[in-house]
Formats: structure tokens, sequence, C-alpha cells
């Protein structure tokens, strides 16, 4: 792995009384948020819209100037800073994209670091990185917005927003205007990516399963952006804080719970000495096992460690197990 | 003299010539409205022929109006003939042009309900998609207005009616006694006759479109 | 005004019909200049058409016309383009305001009205048309600057902000990129719209084909006015025409 890849580790972000009053408006857009974005982890921010979740993120990246209170990335009161160079030390992707259209791909991701002044070969190295990284072919450099796909640009996107290696991306609902089809993948290759450059991530969305999907941590936002709740997906989807939170969950709470918990999560019973049981692999979840047993028609499953008739079984999963792993027992995540 | 005792002296010349620069604007407008219109509704359907019909009354409007009146006296002599066709070829653009695409972004949806309840396609034309277009056209309309109410004192070089008699009066007494206050009165005459003339097309727009379309 | 204001949108055409139909108007104007020549040669001309309708008279009189012409434009880009950038930064609700009513009482404002009053509160001669001319073009270009500026996707500038660059960065890197072809179909009105009014600067002795067309009329001489009024008209339709070249080529890659 390329050093510059995993350059700069996140920072913590930490937002004080955070509020936003507009003129002329009786109540405020957001109301003294307090929250603590822990370094590498990616928090969600949820909620309806118009609740304030977008308001929040732009007063990190100062496009939207706070009205009061304190925001403080890596120690440092970002008020202080001047806030284009703050800027640049934050990647930011949006819902649109905004790939700039006369510009080839690597001079969309090459901009930054150009001004930065980086060597023209560092910035070529970069581009290329980066493109691969995100899963793009190299020879795209050269092509122009419009000849890519959505779910194409949207990875110039992501891959221009880590151009300058910022310890912090704020995301505002990047994956949105895709399709769902497109947009599991994207997610998807985002998790992978996010595993290597382990960055601060600040990520806006209204959908409260792709918040369960990519958050580490999820804020449920009430109107003015009042924490509902803010926790770990697993914790809430146990314990919703309230009916406005479990309003959020919606419908099969149980199964979102299970579709969390991976089975190289879960206590694994020893494997029986019967033939013909239907095989899984360790990388899925509790809920893909017990899609398994019920189409299978089988109470149990043998898990294996990889793909194939020949893979190594590591164990064997009962519908009790899974059954307790609803009731939050079973699991040692 | 000063501005305001020339024009207190002068005033029936004045008024009359207003009068004949708004006829032969009107008259003008008119006639384009007829062709331009027309023009619209027989070639918003083909790409081709509408790009056609855009690009050559596009074409015609490039041409300086002193050169089309120059050759225009060619054929149709001085006076106010060769200005109203002048006037006609350089209003043809804006109303042609606002009718194909106001005929073309009529949605679609619309009009497949109105195929759907068995119209046919010249009833769709005339009952759906003109009514719905006519604020692009009307809009088209007043710009064409303004373009030619203003070309329109170049018609007194040849002998046409209007405030630009005044103008050129102005200019053949060229530092005279009377000259500036002519000059002026035929330049702020046409300028003001342009406002409200743009003023009465917006409320003529207003009371011509569907109480559903304005916003 | 909703209104579409005439040739102040960027060529589309040019793309549809691809690099044959940028070959149309030229030839076209060929064709029309032939007939001209055909049929004022065809023509018994009298001593004093012969005296107007000669190589050496129109010559000078084209050669006049272009100068006028093009000190005219470049005046004119030199001024409203800043200006326009200017107007737009400021956020100026009161500047973009007067901008944008000047632009819509510019169009009715008479040109030869203009230059006339001109000539008389200052002299005649081809300074006062040049002023006057410039005064009549700037508008177009200064609005379409302006809208142009304006025109371009406020996500793209947010996404330029977000990632840092200063208010002067994005202006460059992105706003005036991508309204180039708004501000290059300004230019095009203006070059027209100049070559079409700068006969009028022959009435205060500014010089140029309309000196042609004048005498044609005073002296009632059809053939005089008709050779010089399509000689007007075969050059703006070539002014045009450069100026949609300019268009095609100028317009950036990728939109």
């Amino acid at each position: 792995m390329p050093e510059s890849i995993t350059g700069r580790p996140g920072e913590t972000i930490e937002l004080t009384d955070v509020t936003k009053r507009y003129p002329g408006q009786a109540e405020p857009a957001v109301e003294a948020v307090s929250m603590v974005i822990p370094a590498g982890e990616v928090v969600v921010l949820v909620g309806p819209s118009g609740c304030g979740k977008t308001t929040t993120m732009k007063m990190i990246n100062r496009l939207i100037e706070p009205t009061s209170g304190t925001i403080t990335i890596g120690g440092t009161d970002v008020l202080t800073l001047d806030p284009d160079q703050h800027r640049r030390d934050i990647g930011y992707v949006i819902q649109q994209i905004g790939l700039f259209p006369h510009k080839r791909i690597e001079d969309n991701i090459g901009l930054l670091p150009k001004r930065l002044g980086w060597s023209r070969s560092r910035v070529r190295a970069r581009v290329a990185e980066l493109l691969e990284l995100v899963g793009l072919p190299a020879d795209y450099a050269r092509r122009y917005p419009r000849e890519l796909s959505g779910g194409q640009q949207q990875r110039v996107g992501v891959a221009r927003a880590l151009a300058a290696d910022p310890p912090v991306m704020l995301m505002d609902e990047p994956f949105g205007a895709t399709d769902p089809i497109t947009r599991d993948h994207l997610q998807n290759e985002f998790l992978r990516l996010q595993r290597e450059v382990r960055k601060t991530i600040v990520f806006v969305t209204h959908d409260f399963d792709e918040a369960l999907k990519m958050g580490d941590r999820i804020a449920v936002l009430r109107p003015r952006s009042v924490i509902a709740q803010y926790d770990t997906p697993e914790a809430i989807l146990a314990a919703p804080a309230d009916d406005y939170v479990a309003s959020f969950i919606g419908a099969g709470g149980q199964l979102k719970k299970l579709a969390l918990l991976r089975l190289r999560d879960v206590e694994l019973a020893p494997a029986p000495r019967v033939g013909g049981l239907p095989r899984i692999v360790v990388d899925a979840t509790v809920r893909d096992a017990l899609d398994l047993m019920l189409g299978e028609g089988s109470d149990v499953v043998l898990v294996t460690g990889d793909f194939g008739d020949d893979a190594e079984v590591l164990g064997s999963l009962h519908l009790q197990t899974v059954m307790g792993a609803a009731a939050g027992k079973a699991g040692n995540p | 003299m000063t501005f305001a005792e020339y024009v207190r002296e002068n005033w029936i010349t004045i008024v009359n010539d207003t009068i004949l620069h708004f006829d032969v604007t009107l008259g003008a407008v008119a006639i384009a409205v007829v062709i331009g219109v027309g023009l619209g509704m027989l070639t918003y359907r083909h790409s081709t022929l509408a790009a056609l019909a855009t690009t050559t009354t596009g074409a015609f409007l490039t041409i300086p109006s002193v050169a089309l009146l120059g050759v225009l006296i060619a054929p149709f002599g001085l006076g106010v003939l060769p200005v109203l066709v002048a006037l006609v070829v350089y209003a043809l653009l804006p109303i042609t042009r606002n009718t194909i695409v106001g005929l073309q972004e009529v949605d679609p949806a619309v009009v497949e309900a109105g195929r759907g309840m068995g119209l046919s396609r010249t009833r769709v034309l005339w009952d759906l998609r003109l009514p719905l277009a006519w604020p692009v056209i009307f809009a088209g309309v007043r710009v064409s207005t303004q373009i030619i109410i203003g070309i329109a004192a170049i018609g007194a070089w040849v002998q046409g009616p209007g405030l630009g008699n005044q103008i050129f009066n102005g200019l053949g007494r060229f530092g005279g006694a009377n000259s500036l206050n002519q000059v002026l009165t035929g330049t702020l005459g046409i300028v003001v006759l342009a406002l409200l003339f743009d003023l009465a097309l917006a409320g003529v727009a207003r009371l011509t479109t569907s109480r559903g379309l304005r916003a | 005004m909703t209104a579409p204001v005439t040739a102040q949108r960027p060529a589309r055409a040019a793309r549809g019909t691809g690099r044959a139909g940028l070959l149309v108007r030229p030839a076209l104007i060929g064709a029309g200049l032939l007939v001209l020549w055909w049929w004022a040669g065809s023509q018994q001309l009298d001593s004093i058409e012969a005296r107007n309708v000669n190589g050496e008279v129109i010559g000078s009189q084209v050669l006049e016309h272009v100068e006028l012409t093009l000190i005219c434009t470049a005046l004119t880009i030199a001024i409203a383009i800043p200006l326009g950038i200017a107007v737009s930064l400021s956020r100026s609700r009161a500047g973009r305001l007067v901008v944008l009513s000047l632009g819509n009482l510019g169009q009715a404002i008479p040109s030869i009205g203009l230059i006339v009053l001109l000539a008389l509160v200052i002299s005649i001669g081809v300074g006062t048309a040049v002023i006057a001319l410039v005064a009549y073009a700037v508008l177009p270009v200064l609005r379409n600057t302006m809208v142009g500026i304006e025109g371009v996707d406020p996500v793209l500038t947010e996404a330029a902000r977000g990632m840092g660059l200063s208010r002067l960065a994005v202006l460059f890197t992105v706003e005036l990129p991508l309204a180039v072809p708004v501000i290059l179909a300004g230019v095009r009105t203006a070059l027209v719209l100049t070559v079409a009014s700068a006969p009028l600067a022959a009435l205060i002795d500014g010089g140029g084909l309309g000196e042609g067309l004048f005498t044609g009329l005073t002296l009632n001489r059809p053939v005089i006015s008709v050779t010089f009024g399509v000689l007007v008209a075969a050059l703006a339709l070539l002014a045009d025409w450069l100026g949609l070249l300019a268009e095609t080529s100028l317009r950036p890659k990728g939109i």
C-alpha cells in the first residue's frame, strides 16, 4: 500500500453547542448540537428532510458559518482558521457529485493537489493511485465527466475528495442519486475503501437502512438537528431511545439487526457429522443464514471458510442461536 | 428654444409621428405573428425543418436594416411599404423560434392524455398545444416588438412614417436651431413608446393566458 | 422577461449540423456576392454610378468598415467582460438590476438616434461613431457575461468552494470557463450589431460602407444603394459566421 493513501489518519471532530440561526426566522435551523465524532469512524447523521442535518454538516467545513458554539478538529478550533485553507483539509462529496464538466477526470481529481503546489509527476501518480483505489481503469483519467455513468462519476467524486489526503471527509447523501443496485455496490466499495484509509467521515442520509450499513455510529436527528439518539447501529436497533427513533427503524427491526451481525462474530456450534446440510460462507450475515434455513427447510447450516464444496467447515449455526442473536445474547462483536 | 418649448410647439406633429410609428410597428408584428406562428406550427414536429426555419429567420436578423431598406427600395420604391416589409422580416425570428420551442416543450403527458381521449392531432394542436405554448409564443412577440420599434426609426430614411422623421430632420439641419431637440424627441419618443408598448403587451399576455398557467 | 433574447443563446446548431453546416453560410454569402457582381455588371452605369460602384471605392469602404468594426468590437470586449465579471463578483443586486434593465431598454433605443445625438453633443467624426457603436454593443456582452457566470450550476461552485478554492480561484477555474459559450454568444451578437450599425457612422462622417448606401439614396440611384446594401449584408453574415466559428472552436471540451 503506497504511503500517501493511508498518509493522514482521521482526526476527532467535536461539536459543542453549535447553533445556526438565520435572520428573520423564529426558530434556529440547528439548535445547540454537541457531539464527538471519534477519529477514523464513520458517523451517519440521519433524519427527515429539513431536519438540519446538512446544515450541521456544512458548518464543519464552514460552507455555512455557525451562529454560536465551537467546532474543533484534532483539537483546533476551526473558526480560527482561514475558511479556504480549512476546507482543503476536508474532503467533500455531495449527492449531485459536482464534477467540473469542462475538465478531464485527471484534472478534476488533480485540481486541489495542483493548487497545493504538488509537482506534476506527483499529481499524476496520485491520480492513478486514486483511480485504482476507487476501482476505475487508469485510462479514464483522460475522459470527460459526461463520458462516465452516474456511478462512475460518483467514484471520481470520492477520489477527488480524497485527492489531497484530508483527515476528514464530509459526505452529503453521496449515493442518493444512484439506482439501488449501483448504490449497494458503491456502498460496499466505500466500506472497503474506508477500511484502508481510516478517515473520519461525517455521512448525511435520510435513509435509515443506509445509515445502518455505513455507520460505525448513527446520530438520529429531530428537527433543528436535535439529537434523538447517538449510538452504534446495534445499540440503536436493540434499544431505540423513544418512539421517534423506533419509527425510523420501522418494520423488520429484528431482521435489520441480524443483517448487521456477521457469522464470523457469532459463536458457532461444532459441525454435526451429517451430510447434505446447506453451506454458507463465514463472511455472510446471520440474516443470510436465516434466509438459507427458511429456503432449505433446515434448522441448521454449515459455516465454511470459503465458497465451494471442499471449503473448510468452521462450524454450524442453529436456528436457536439465530433466535438468541436476535434477542441480543449470542453475539460477541 | 428649450426641449420643453419645442415639444409644446410641435406636439401635433410629434403625436402624429408617434401614432404612425405605433401603427407601422403593430401592423408588422401582426403580419409577423401570422407568418411566424404558422411557420412554427408547420415545422415544429420535424427537427430539421424547425432548425431550417430558425436559422433562416435568424439570418434575416443579421442583415443590417439600412442594407435591407437600401435593397428593398428597388422593388417597392420609397414610403411605407419597404419599411413594413423590412419590419416583418426582422420580427420573424423571435416569434417563429418561440412558437417552435413552445409547441415542442408541451408536457408529453398532456398530449398523450389528449390523444388518449380520442382528440385528433389537429385538435390536440389547437386545443392543447397552442394554449399551453401561448405564454412562450407571446414572449417572442414582445421581443419582436422591442426589436422592430427601434428599427422602424431608420425607416424614415426611405421616407417611411414615424418618429424617425424627427431624427432625420434633426440630422438634416445638423447644428441648426432645433436639431438637438428634434433628435432628442425622436429618440426619447421611441424609447417611451417601446416601454408603453411592452407594458401593454404584458397586459395582453396576462389576459390571453389561461388562469391555470399563471405563476 | 421570460423570452430568450435574440441570438444571445450559445449556438447549438453548429453541433447538430456538424462541420458541413458551417460551410453553408460562406457558400451562400459567396453566391450572393456573385449574383451582385453579375447584376451590377449587367447594368448600364451612368457617370455618377460608375464613380461610386467601382473596385477602388468599394475596396476602401469595405476596409474602413472592417476597421471600424474591429476597433469597436475590441473596445466592447475590453469594457464589457471585466465589467460583467465585476458586477457578478460584487453580488450587488442593484448593479445586476441596472445592467439587466439597461440591457432590455438598450434594445429599444434606436441606434440612429444615439449616433446622431452623440454627434450633436460631441462632434461629428469617427471618434463619436466609435463611442456610439461601443455604447450600443457593450450591453449584450455585459449582460451575457453576467448571465453566463450566474448560470453556472451552483452545485459546481459549491463543490469548488467545498474543496477550498478561494472566490477568485472558483471564478477562474470553474465559473468563467463554463460561462465561455454564453459570453461568446454575447460577443457574436455585439459583432453583428456593430457591423450592422456601422453604416450609420457614415451619416456623421465616420466612413465605411454607409457612404455608398446613403449616396445611392440621396442621388436616387438604386444601383448604388443595392450594391452597398448587399455588401453590408454580406459582411454582417460573414461576421456572424466568424462568431459561430469562434463559438464552436472555443467552447470548452466536455460540455
